[in-house]
């Protein structure tokens, strides 16, 4: 008797606590995806028609698709490098908050220095004139991709880094002992036993830099407005103008269709991983 | 359990936490600008709070048409100077009657032509001191040592009308003077020093020597033991300045652009009152609030065309205020009055807009139950950008909280029309355009097929200004450029061809002149942008053949002057500089904007001192493009469509529309002739000095337009149909690019490409 008054105590005690969270979702993400979504179908299908219809649209998920699958990738490689070569390195500590510091940056900080470095004239020109090569216009032509993509790498890198440190360090030591003892050489340990161990946290740092790849936008924003060069040009531009424009419907029925692609890529992910950890 | 007990009450803890930071998510405007508002809390508090300064006009004494300074001499009585007849008129009574002293002293000076009256102070004791430079007897002044050698006199009148000339010896010349005792004077020197003068001793000390507003000491405002400007508090008795950020904050913020501000101290409460256009305000000097008594919207403080020039406060604790325009207004504290009417409208725009204001101000004398509140989207220093105010404006929209009317300059007018957010205002243009006569093509020059949602409340004609034989070939841009390089080849030492130094000032200009300001579309064609590019660039190249860097440097300092006293001149205008370089051969054309009489006079007096110029309408679109200032707009789903009306009525009506606010000229016709109407010609002369030590006198004299030339402005206005876009996402995009180009940070084929990938995604979106 005393244990289910306990139980039915922790019950009430869970909802209680999830309460107040499961209002903030329902008021602040539920009902106006529910609203957008009926207003993205205020015109029918005809409204994501059009947008798919749309050269801007299309130019922005172009882009976008384009940044992630260029940008992410890197990201997860260099980070991945970078972590391997500092674990249990005397140093890891100090090299650790080095890669950190630019999360500490605020985006106009971030925007202000891109400025300098890929001006006309800027650093960036400059090292390349120093080799021999041609300047680039990094803000206006495309090579402002790469700009984007650098700032990124540049600024997500520590936090990569972090998220590897903790994947390998949760690898027991024993197995790599284990493979040592065996003839394993280092790169051998790497590949063969420190790699599969890495694919849960491989789930986790994709979907975290996937999210965090949208908010590259911002200084985008900063750096060239709200019309950048094309190669620059995000989905977030196109929904920042449309909003300055007023253009509800088409913002409504493209944020669903962003919301169901990254709805089916979480999915995709998550199964791709699960599939993993059956075999 | 003792564990349990903390985490519950961390628990606790934290959603306290979390409600208190959702509550600090509030107006933090108000939190940062230090202000208080106790004049409109009710926005705050209850619906229908009571207790507001009510306005009631006072006598003025007869024939008083400028007021500069009215103070309360040591027996209370109200006084003040008639500065046309140079009586003094004193009020016993506190402004309920007014009996007039003669000056005959003051008179006699007022009536010489050659005289300028430089300052005037009245003591406590109703002795009048004044000081006067006789410019006619200051012939010396165009000989290069024109401050020591000038006319000036100092003379005081006392209680009893006895005139005597005081032989101060003080710097040349005297801006303003004050008393600070009967015997004691404050004054306050052109060449930027503060005195204390002792009248009877004939003796001066430098007041606040060596205070940060040394360099701005004409800004300097006096009150009671204090000396205020935007940077300082300084208190004269103690001799040193006083830590009240708060009020040096307010300050900056109330005088930006050469607005007026006074004050009053009230010594025994240590407290200061501050009346200025946004209206009348307490402050305990070092305080930390500035508290708002009155709303400028709610009284004539609020009113463009009047400048606020004395605030008193009388002993039970009303106030009266003076304006230049001869008018005393009273304000006492009426406690069953609603603090703010109980029916209100909003007028939103993004930018200050003196014809909002002087309606705003008129509208409030005609409909006393309804509060006008003008909202302004990029107002005060707090970061916001022009795409954050119009996001701000556009989620109000969509809530159905937006403003009942919209001024349209910079917003996405065609997406509003577009998306329905305004009402149809073609019924209304029929029934005023019944009752007062208006230049139809403007008004009505925003006609869409659905109907017609936004109205041009001010236009300003383009011009073109140059020498006639060079500008009477040019009939469009092209043929504009070939006038350029034949001007460079016929003047080939002058500085600059059209007065600007910097590639933001040649846009300025030559964007009026692109296909783009009529034609948004036109910049999506890689031919037109490309050939306005190449042809920009070489009229800026032609313009800074002979710039060098030191007139580089002299006109960024200058600009940065103009920009640090709020009296910066807009570049795409007509104004003093142009007078100047037109006059001292370095200028020979000047592509500009109409917006007051005062450009018209420039314009018009340029040719008859300086033979060979001439001007004409800009021939963009044939000659009938013009530049609309104040485009407004009714949101259709506005709470209160009628009195939004009303509003917009009185607007264009003639009340507002006669006033001539330098923000361009009536679209109401019949008013057109009021704000024409009788004014002053400009005439100065002046000598300048080259950095080679060469000296040029230019001299200038521009009558009022007389009758027929304002009947010819008049004709050319009705034929202008073509508004222009000078701000927007086009002529940014244009601007920006073409600049760099101008700057040759970009090829015009490379800054073509930026503009024309840009103006495709703008267009596909």
């Amino acid at each position: 008797m005393r244990l289910s008054g306990k139980w039915k105590s922790i019950w009430r005690s869970k909802w209680f606590f999830l309460l107040p969270s499961l209002i903030g979702v329902l008021a602040f993400f539920v009902f106006p995806f529910v609203q957008t979504l009926v207003r993205s179908l205020s015109r029918g299908l005809r409204g994501y028609a059009s947008v798919l219809g749309n050269d801007a649209f299309r130019l922005a998920v172009f882009n976008t698709v384009r940044f992630v699958g260029v940008a992410i990738p890197l990201l997860l490689f260099i980070s991945l490098l970078a972590a391997l070569g500092i674990y249990k390195s005397k140093w890891m500590g100090l090299i650790k908050s080095a890669y950190l510091f630019p999360m500490a940056v605020p985006a106009a900080v971030v925007a202000l220095i891109a400025k300098v470095i890929f001006a006309p004239s800027g650093m960036a020109n400059q090292m390349l004139a120093a080799v021999g090569g041609q300047g680039l216009g990094w803000l206006s032509g495309d090579a402002s991709f790469w700009t984007l993509v650098i700032s990124y790498l540049w600024k997500n890198s520590g936090y990569t880094i972090v998220l590897w440190i903790a994947g390998i360090a949760a690898v027991p030591e024993h197995v790599m002992e284990a493979a040592k003892v065996d003839g394993a050489s280092g790169g051998q340990c790497v590949w063969f036993i420190l790699l599969p161990q890495l694919k849960p946290a491989l789930y986790t740092i994709t979907m975290l830099s996937f999210l965090n790849s949208f908010k590259v936008f911002r200084e985008a924003y900063l750096l060239v407005g709200s019309y950048p060069p094309k190669s620059m040009y995000l989905l977030q531009h196109l929904f920042n103008n449309w909003y300055i424009n007023l253009d509800i419907d088409k913002m409504s029925a493209a944020a669903v269709m962003l919301a169901a692609a990254f709805a089916l890529c979480s999915v995709l992910l998550q199964q791709m991983w699960e599939k993993e950890e059956c075999l | 359990m003792k564990a349990m007990r903390w985490k519950r009450a961390a628990s606790w803890l934290l959603a306290g936490i979390l409600v208190l930071s959702m509550a600090g998510c509030g107006d933090s405007k108000k939190a940062q600008s230090g202000i208080e508002d106790s004049s409109t809390e009710q926005e705050q508090s209850a619906p229908a709070a009571k207790g507001r300064y009510m306005e009631t006009q006072m006598e003025t004494p007869e024939g008083v048409k400028y007021i500069e300074t009215m103070v309360r001499l040591s027996d209370g009585t109200l006084a003040l100077v008639n500065q046309d007849t140079g009586e003094l008129c004193l009020s016993p009574d506190n402004g309920g009657s007014w009996e007039v002293k003669p000056l005959a002293a003051l008179a006699e000076q007022y009536a010489n032509d050659a005289v300028e009256v430089t300052s005037l102070a009245i003591s406590p004791n109703g002795s009048v001191f004044f000081s006067y430079v006789n410019w006619g007897n200051t012939a010396e002044e165009t000989d290069g040592e024109a401050a020591s050698k000038v006319d000036e006199h100092y003379v005081q009148i006392d209680p009893e009308g006895n005139a005597s000339e005081l032989p101060l010896q003080l710097e040349s010349y005297l801006n303003s003077a004050v008393y600070l005792e009967d015997d004691v004077l404050l004054v306050v020197c052109m060449m930027s020093n503060l005195y204390r003068v002792t009248l009877s001793e004939n003796t001066s000390e430098r007041v606040a020597e060596g205070q940060e507003f040394d360099d701005v000491v004409l800004d300097v405002s006096y009150a009671g033991d204090y000396l205020l400007t935007n940077k300082l508090v300084y208190q004269i008795s103690a001799g040193q300045p006083v830590e009240d950020s708060v009020l040096t904050d307010f300050i900056s913020q109330e005088s930006t652009g050469n607005r007026d501000i006074v004050f009053f101290v009230d010594e025994e409460e240590n407290m200061i009152y501050s009346a200025c256009a946004s209206g009348l305000y307490s402050h305990v000097i070092g305080g930390s609030t500035m508290e708002r008594l009155i709303d400028g919207a709610l009284s004539n403080l609020g009113d463009p065309t009047k400048r606020v020039t004395s605030l008193l406060q009388n002993e039970d604790g009303s106030f009266l205020v003076s304006y230049n325009d001869g008018e005393i207004d009273h304000y006492a504290y009426d406690a069953q009055a609603l603090t703010i009417p109980d029916r209100q409208i909003t007028i939103y725009s993004l930018e200050q807009n003196m014809t909002v204001s002087k309606a705003v101000s008129v509208f409030r004398k005609k409909h006393p139950e309804v509060y006008v509140k003008q909202e302004i989207g990029l107002a005060g220093d707090y970061g916001v950008t022009k795409e954050d105010a119009i996001k701000n404006l556009n989620t109000r929209l969509m809530a159905g909280e937006g403003p009942d009317i919209i001024m349209l300059d910079g917003l996405p007018m065609d997406s509003y029309v577009e998306k329905n957010i305004l009402a149809d205002l073609t019924a209304t243009v029929d029934e005023i355009e019944g009752e007062n006569k208006y230049f139809s093509n403007i008004l009505r020059a925003y006609h869409k097929e659905q109907g017609l949602y936004a109205l041009p409340v001010r236009q300003q004609p383009v011009m073109l200004l140059g020498e006639e034989d060079v500008i009477s070939g040019v009939s469009d841009f092209a043929s504009f450029v070939e006038a350029v390089n034949k001007a460079r080849e016929k003047h080939p030492l002058s500085d600059t061809l059209l007065g600007t130094f910097t590639e933001e000032e040649m846009m300025d200009k030559l964007y009026l002149f692109s296909p783009f300001a009529a034609d948004e579309a036109a910049a999506s064609d890689a031919s037109a942008v490309l050939q306005f590019l190449t042809q920009a660039k070489e009229v800026y190249q032609q313009e800074h053949k002979n710039v060098t860097s030191k007139m580089m440097e002299d006109h960024s300092q200058s600009i940065n002057f103009q920009i640090e006293h709020g009296i910066m001149q807009e570049i795409a205008g007509y104004g003093v500089t142009d007078i100047f370089d037109f006059m001292d051969d370095n200028q020979f054309f000047t592509i500009g904007t109409l917006k007051s009489m005062e450009n018209l006079q420039v314009i018009q007096g340029l040719p008859s001192n300086k033979e060979g110029l001439a001007y004409k309408m800009l021939p963009v679109q044939g000659g009938k493009a013009f530049l609309a200032n104040g485009v407004a707009g009714i949101q259709e789903a506005s709470k209160e469509k009628e009195l939004a009306i009303d509003f917009l009525k009185e607007m264009l009506g003639m009340d507002v529309q006669k006033f001539d606010l330098e923000d361009g000229f009536p679209v109401n016709e019949d008013a057109f002739d009021a704000f024409v109407g009788e004014g002053k010609e400009i005439s100065f002369s002046a000598s300048t000095v080259d950095e080679n030590g060469m000296e040029t006198n230019v001299s200038f004299i521009a009558t009022w337009p007389t009758e027929e030339e304002a009947e010819a402005l008049k004709e050319q206005i009705r034929d202008l149909e073509i508004p222009l876009r000078a701000e927007g996402t086009v002529s940014d995009v244009v601007k920006e690019n073409a600049e760099k180009v101008l700057a040759q940070e970009l090829t015009p084929e490379k800054g073509c490409d930026e503009i024309v990938r840009k103006m495709e995604i703008y267009l596909a979106e």
